[in-house]
């Protein structure tokens, strides 16, 4: 079901197990070629696809494209919440949905900025709904790494920010928005991680324009065989989540 | 132009007293017939045809449909922020913005829930850049009151759900109309108090969710609607264009 598309009775009238998908995304910095909404029209095809998989098991809401994209605020064009209003922008959504009785909550995640920030979400969900049997998932939008990179011409490498996977993905969805004149390979600098430490960098620290990874070798013909392997885990997993009773 | 459809490097290039417009609207329940997108389908609209008329002026953002609904928060469907979170929300999309040097920044409003924030976001704005020339507008989506009534045949048809919106909808998707369940409703005036101002809950106020009559929508005063709303924000981003605020 499509929320967006309903009507507040006929949201009353679903049953209540029911799995919600919420699906998060951003508006930032793609490199030199692919549009600043890529995560979002990724996210938002992927929920699309899934719900034709699995209508009757999954509940899918508008894309939320206001993600935590810091790292990328000095490039334009980015648009991003910081990290404590990202939380409650989640925390709302996730409260809006359990308060009309759903109880098995996905958040879907096409934006790697957010996934820190969604860790976080399910420890403060954990939290507040102790007494309620409501479910809290998160998944990432992509297949398993595997699949993708039997996909993939470069393997691992056609990963990361605007390389071969996502702009494959945009050239399946919209080829005329991918300025293939523009297309060169980027990626993290040498020296910026510690050995052994963490540390969180933008994107203007890491790279030269902003891109991780190869775009060279994408196509439209890969896109469409990754957006077919990512919707097709995620309504595995909204299943999976249908099926689950974890509270016994 | 459109910021969504645009790299970087091509925002980077654009001239910086562009105005930068932000449609903000809600996912909410709107009576029996219409869908929870209502508002954010409209706002959508009228940011797409602003465009069509000025495209060098403007740089129009997503809509963001996660808006303050929280009176309509017992129906199911609603998706609201709380009022403390719709604050900060609207002032990181602008401080995204204002950080990119853009100077011009304009919301356009399709939800009257939204309104309380956005009044309370100009005082934030205009305490937090008292040192900088940006300027902040906001306004709503809709024409003025004279031109809509011109089209209206209910000078009731305004309010939530009632014969504006249902219009709009129709010449938008008539398919998500529920055309068979068009019941005009109202706010029950015995929940105000004369003299005093209040905020309620919709369940509160109204039968089932509505305030206004449908009966009298159709398609083709939709599209009416639609063409005199988005010609006058288009005159609004225009004047916020030409603006010398600051001499």
């Amino acid at each position: 079901m499509i929320l967006a598309e309903m009507t507040s009775p006929e949201i009353a009238a679903l049953p209540r197990d029911i799995v919600v998908l919420i699906p998060i995304a951003s508006c930032e910095q793609h490199s030199l070629h692919l549009p600043v909404f890529t995560d979002s029209m990724i996210g938002g095809e992927v929920a699309r696809r899934t719900h034709e998989l699995a209508p009757d098991d999954v509940l899918v809401l508008p894309v939320q494209w206001l993600g935590y994209s810091q790292h990328h605020s000095r490039y334009p064009g980015t648009v991003s919440a910081i990290s404590e209003t990202h939380m409650l922008m989640m925390m709302d959504i996730v409260a809006s949905m359990v308060g009309h009785g759903f109880r098995k909550i996905l958040i879907q995640n096409s934006h790697g900025g957010n996934g820190a920030g969604i860790s976080v979400l399910l420890q403060r969900l954990m939290e507040r709904y102790q007494d309620e049997e409501a479910e809290f998932y998160s998944r990432w939008a992509w297949a398993s790494t595997e699949k993708l990179d039997a996909i993939r011409d470069r393997g691992p490498r056609g990963s990361g920010h605007a390389g071969e996977t996502e702009t494959s993905m945009i050239l399946a969805l919209h080829p005329n928005l991918v300025r293939t004149d523009r297309l060169d390979p980027d990626g993290e600098r040498e020296g910026m991680t510690v050995e052994g430490a963490s540390s969180y960098h933008r994107f203007d620290q890491r790279t030269a324009h902003g891109g991780v990874g190869d775009p060279t070798t994408a196509t439209a013909e890969k896109g469409e065989r990754f957006f077919a392997a990512s919707a097709a885990e995620m309504a595995e997993t909204v299943k999976a989540i249908r099926a689950a009773n974890v509270f016994g | 132009m459109i910021l969504a459809e645009m790299t970087s490097p091509e925002i980077a290039a654009l001239p910086r007293d562009i105005v930068v417009l932000i449609p903000v609207a809600a996912c909410e329940q709107h009576s029996l017939h219409l869908p929870v997108y209502t508002d954010s389908m409209v706002a959508e609209q009228i940011g797409r045809r602003v465009h069509e008329q000025i495209p060098d002026d403007v740089l129009v953002l997503p809509v963001q449909w996660l808006g303050y609904s929280q009176h309509h928060v017992r129906y199911p469907g609603t998706v609201s922020a709380t009022s403390e979170t719709y604050l900060l929300m609207l002032m990181d999309m602008v401080v995204s913005m204002v950080n990119h040097g853009f100077t011009k920044i304009l919301f356009l409003n399709s939800h009257g829930g939204n309104n309380a924030g956005l009044s309370v976001l100009l005082q934030r704005l205009m305490e937090r850049y008292q040192e900088e020339e940006a300027e902040f507008y906001t306004r709503g989506a809709w024409a003025a009151v004279d031109k809509m009534e011109e089209i209206r045949d209910r000078h009731r048809g305004s309010g939530h759900a009632g014969e504006t919106e249902t219009s709009m909808i129709l010449a938008l998707r008539p398919e998500l109309v529920h055309t068979d369940l068009l019941d005009p409703d109202r706010e029950d005036p015995r929940t105000k108090v004369e003299g005093a101002g209040s905020y309620l809950r919709f369940d509160q106020l109204t039968a089932h969710g509505g305030n206004g009559d449908p009966t009298t929508a159709t398609a083709e005063k939709g599209q009416c609607f639609f063409e005199v709303c988005s010609k006058e924000v288009a005159e609004t981003v225009v004047a916020v264009r030409a603006a010398r605020p600051f001499g």
